[in-house]
């Protein structure tokens, strides 16, 4: 019984890693595909082209889904987000968030799902085709 | 003997009674905010009886009921709120903390608490609600 002892004991840790390590995945970093929006345009329940055109439309917004989304957050209150095709995630790194503003982009990091924000790790633009 | 301790009795009661009319009247001031009604209306505008130009006026730190009525202009947000209520520093549009309301239909209280600092504010409109959304506006001031 002593000489397995120690099998015993490296099985118990094995299984503790095994575990710990499958929770850190289950938690862990994923990547998130849409557009860096603004969350007046984005919370709509037009689609985000359309919020954006409407918000064109009045005059003040610039031209370009960039600068509509700039201007929501710098003049209108609102925060940057990432909109994919079914949710709108906030942004913990609002700076990140503003350099991609208006552009289709990857963001890998971790989502917390008590507060919907994405914790970002990295933020890759991705180029139009 | 008897006679004394009623009249004792009954000097203790107005004493009592004359206290608490005294006091009740500031422990209600105290508990209660000021209320201020504002409508956020199908028009896209905020509005305040007897106001042309709606602006609220607020000590710093002053605890605000805001009771605000929503009526949906033309859009929505997709969580069915018909307007929302940000309130920005005026010099440099930073969002003033615990100031981002979302409005759904109808009439909702919300306690609120004015800047610590005094000077400009404005209000604005966080829900595209209509073409006339941008002008979905109102001015804050608190005063010094």
């Amino acid at each position: 019984m002593r000489n397995c002892r120690p099998f015993l004991v490296a099985a118990v840790l094995m299984t503790f890693f095994v575990v710990a390590g499958s929770t850190i995945r289950a938690d862990g970093e994923k990547t998130f595909t849409g557009e860096i929006a603004d969350s007046q345009c984005a919370l709509g329940v037009h689609s985000l082209d359309r919020s954006h055109k409407t918000m064109i439309k009045m005059g003040n917004a610039g031209k370009t889904s960039a600068d509509c989304t700039r201007y929501c957050v710098k003049e209108r209150g609102g925060k940057y987000v990432l909109q994919t095709k079914t949710d709108v995630y906030k942004l913990d790194k609002q700076e990140l968030a503003e350099k991609n503003a208006g552009l289709k982009v990857k963001v890998t990091g971790t989502l917390d799902p008590k507060t919907n924000v994405i914790l970002i790790g990295t933020i890759e633009a991705i180029p139009e085709k | 003997m008897i006679k004394t301790n009623l009249q004792l009795k009954l000097k203790c009661w107005i004493v009592f009674a004359v206290t608490l009319c005294c006091f009740s009247p500031q422990l209600c001031a105290q508990s209660q905010h000021r209320i201020i009604e504002i409508l956020a209306d199908r028009d896209s505008r905020y509005k305040i009886a007897g106001q042309k130009q709606p602006v609220i006026t607020a000590k710093p730190g002053e605890e605000l009921t805001l009771r605000i009525t929503a009526r949906k202009a033309q859009t929505q947000n997709r969580d069915g709120s018909v307007h929302g209520l940000t309130l920005l520093r005026a010099k440099d549009k930073k969002p003033v903390d615990g100031w981002d309301l979302l409005l759904k239909p109808g009439t909702h209280d919300f306690e609120m608490i004015a800047p610590a600092e005094p000077g400009e504010y404005v209000i604005v409109c966080t829900v595209i609600c209509s073409p006339d959304h941008e002008m979905m506006n109102m001015r804050f001031v608190v005063e010094p």
